[in-house]
């Protein structure tokens, strides 16, 4: 069986979420095969689709060092990403694909974990419900949805990130870091150059995953591009969808803090939507 | 109107957290938001839309969190079950009223 890859990214993180919810779409659709995709965003905190970011983000830390937020359509917690941090996605058509998410996530998570081995020699291990961990510590999470014929698994994997504006930008829960027994956010984390005690390269990374990928669910994957129709939904969900305010701030209507916090993201998200 | 955000870790590994706006020990609003998986994502909006604008005691607020749970049974959670959902509200209230 084959699968594509596609290898697309955008300076604009509202785009490179819209083409993330767009190829799902269209495997779901029947308009495109089962798809493995690579992207990053550059300084960009995406909070899960049930999170509210007054309450996940630290806003006057993002003005500070131009961080954009953007709300994704799966669930999951908050993750930074930039240059360092590569994000893979699988969408796979109903039949080729695992039962649910749970299922989903131990399979796609194994399948990393087993390319980050084979690849670095490190001991990744899929943690449920949705982390890879090396040594207790975190290098990748994943989240995910189900499409009507599609099951959509996607997860961010931190190659070579900086951790100390991750550290800044987010704010975790402090009830959530005394369960982990953490003081901070970084202290819980690690990226795949600290855990390989070399430069590892984005690129070897995902060479690493497309072998996980073949090996575990037993594909041949295959060089491929965004199809028209994938590019026309995506263009539709990022001008209807992730450049409101509305979807990206989160599902509270009412927050007081969404205003305050309302014009920092407007003036973060014109500077990326100027970047296309 | 007093503001309570409480931040809830259920037993299933994820994070739900319920905000309220209270005038004494009555919700004017309630939110739930989180790390937690939900299919079908709507569901989520369409129980924050019970509480919108509302004006509930406790016991009540949670009889709805659990009719509506067990009025949906096509939902489903990964990381958080309903009851955690009830137990949360539970304890924000209870945070509210001390």
């Amino acid at each position: 069986m084959k699968w594509r890859v596609v290898d697309v990214e955008f300076d604009d993180p509202y785009m490179n979420m819209a083409v993330e919810e767009a190829i799902p779409l269209a495997v779901s659709r029947g308009l495109a095969p089962s798809t493995l995709r690579f992207w990053r965003n550059d300084n960009t905190i995406v909070i899960g689709r049930f999170q509210c970011a007054a309450l996940e983000v630290n806003f006057h830390a993002c003005r500070e060092f131009r961080v954009s937020v953007v709300r994704r359509f799966t669930g999951g917690g908050a993750v930074y990403h930039d240059w360092g941090n590569l994000n893979y996605a699988l969408s796979i058509r109903r039949e080729e694909a695992a039962r649910d998410l749970m299922e989903g996530f131990k399979l796609l998570g194994e399948a990393v974990s087993c390319g980050l081995r084979k690849a670095f020699g490190i001991d990744a291990k899929f943690v449920p419900i949705n982390d890879l961990q090396i040594g207790g510590r975190k290098v990748s999470g994943m989240a995910g949805a189900i499409f009507k014929n599609a099951l959509f698994l996607h997860g961010c994997i931190l190659v070579n990130s900086d951790l100390a504006i991750l550290g800044r930008v987010l704010n975790v829960p402090k009830e959530k870091l005394a369960e982990k027994k953490v003081t901070s956010a970084v202290k819980r984390v690690i990226t795949v150059c600290e855990a390989a005690g070399r430069v590892v390269n984005v690129e070897e990374v995902k060479r690493a995953i497309r072998l996980g990928v073949e090996e575990a669910f037993g594909v041949e994957l295959v060089d491929g591009e965004l199809t028209a129709e994938e590019r026309r939904l995506a263009e539709e969900l990022y001008k209807g969808k992730y450049c409101s305010p509305e979807w990206s701030l989160g599902p509270c209507k009412f927050c007081s803090m969404k205003n305050r916090d309302l014009k920092i993201f407007e003036e973060l998200t014109f500077k990326r939507r100027g970047a296309r | 109107m007093k503001h309570v955000d409480f931040v809830y870790r259920a037993l299933g590994g994820k994070t739900i957290r319920v905000c309220i706006d209270a005038e004494g020990s009555t919700a004017k609003k309630i939110v739930f938001t989180g790390d937690f998986f939900m299919d079908p994502g709507e569901a989520l909006d369409e129980l924050n839309a019970m509480f919108e604008e509302t004006s509930l005691g406790r016991e009540e607020a949670k009889r709805r969190v659990k009719e509506f749970f067990a009025s949906r049974k096509e939902i489903s959670l990964l990381g958080a079950a309903p009851e955690d959902f009830v137990e949360a509200l539970d304890k924000a209230f209870q945070q509210l009223e001390n």
